[in-house]
């Protein structure tokens, strides 16, 4: 446990820089492993350019009631948190609605019945593979089923089991919502990216604040960045999170960003950062 | 016949809700006694699932018939599955409402 280290990389806003970032801190600190956590949109394989080798479907457990067994005693959906069961004594009917379910597993514990199954509901696909700049396994991304209302339990999955003696690059999902705090719990260190425009900024302050409510020390990198930028400063200040990095606006930066390259700006700008983050 | 409508308030002079499963009251009335009662939606704070409780205890109700402005998709569902008839109307007051029904 005491040589495990992870850092999630996060922003607030979309857009920020967040996998570029993530993506050159994973290939440039030595044996990293990078988890793409942004599992409505993951893309850090652009940069990351693993070679695939073992790809599975991610399922989480929801109840089916067996009619023939069901006395429609009602204690399931009165004890449902999230209203997922519904019991109609009168008409003899059971509803169960996966979309509210949580998987918590009340329901076929309480069942005096023993009348409700475990159905395992396909969430989304996770691959796992060794990345373009390591030897062993190190890049893992998951990738949320369309229609799903929440991708938290699939970040959970990809966030559990996670070897004690590694360090772990987290690329967070944009916002500040629970797939975010699934992606934030884990981390020893939050590395917010953020861009010095009054949506980056908002965002930023957003970020911070959600850090200094979960409890994490943290840090800012700017990207885009042109000169200094007093609101930035003074959030960094305000938070006690300081700037640790900054990577320019510059147009060479952005092509290459367009060719799934990691400019070596970049990973110059973040490979300084490493021992202030560890 | 039983008839349960979403209502803004607790009185008869109430208009009905805009919503069915986050109304704020629901007006039982049978037509054939006059007889009525408003229950009260105590799942109001509820983030999700609201409809779900709601047209739970409704179904239990023994109501046969819904009139409502629009419901969601599992509350409907959850009342059609239970025999009951789901009508949709526009926002009317409820006793306009129970007068043109019992006129055909």
């Amino acid at each position: 446990m005491a040589d495990r280290r992870i850092i999630t990389v996060l922003s607030g806003k979309g857009g920020t820089g967040k996998t570029t970032v993530a993506s050159a801190l994973a290939m440039t600190m030595e044996n990293a492993y990078y988890i793409d956590s942004d599992v409505e949109e993951p893309n850090g394989k652009f940069f990351m350019k693993p070679n695939i080798n073992d790809s599975y479907t991610f399922k989480n457990p929801v109840p089916r009631i067996d009619e023939n067994k069901c006395t429609f005693c009602g204690k399931c959906a009165d004890g449902c948190e999230y209203s997922a069961i519904s019991i109609i004594k009168n008409s003899k009917k059971s509803f169960v609605f996966d979309e509210l379910c949580h998987s918590c597993g009340l329901c076929w514990t309480i069942c005096p019945e023993n009348a409700i199954d475990q159905f395992p509901k396909p969430v989304g696909d996770v691959n796992k593979g060794i990345a373009d700049t390591c030897s062993t396994e190190s890049f893992k991304e998951g990738l949320l089923n369309i229609g799903l209302p929440s991708g938290v339990p699939l970040i959970n999955h990809l966030l559990e089991d996670l070897d004690d003696n590694r360090t772990y690059i987290i690329d967070a999902p944009p916002g500040t919502s629970c797939p975010v705090v699934a992606a934030l719990m884990p981390c020893d260190f939050a590395l917010i990216v953020t861009e010095p425009t009054p949506f980056g900024i908002n965002d930023l302050e957003l970020t911070l604040e959600l850090i200094r409510d979960i409890g994490r020390k943290g840090g800012i990198v700017i990207n885009k960045f042109r000169n200094e930028n007093r609101e930035i400063k003074k959030l960094s200040e305000e938070y006690s999170m300081p700037i640790l990095a900054t990577i320019p606006y510059e147009r060479s930066i952005a092509e290459d960003y367009s060719d799934g390259v990691l400019n070596s700006r970049v990973t110059d700008a973040v490979s300084d950062i490493i021992g202030r983050i560890q | 016949m039983k008839i349960v409508i979403p209502s803004s308030g607790k009185t008869i002079d109430s208009m009905m809700d805009e919503r069915f499963g986050r109304a704020g009251f629901f007006l039982i009335y049978d037509t054939d006694t006059d007889e009525y009662q408003f229950l009260e939606n105590t799942w109001l704070g509820q983030q999700h699932g609201v409809g779900v409780r709601t047209s739970s205890v409704i179904a239990e109700k023994g109501v046969s018939v819904a009139i409502v402005p629009h419901i969601g998709p599992k509350a409907g569902d959850i009342l059609r599955e239970s025999g009951i008839d789901v009508r949709t109307s526009e926002i009317k007051p409820l006793k306009q409402i129970i007068e043109e029904l019992k006129n055909g």
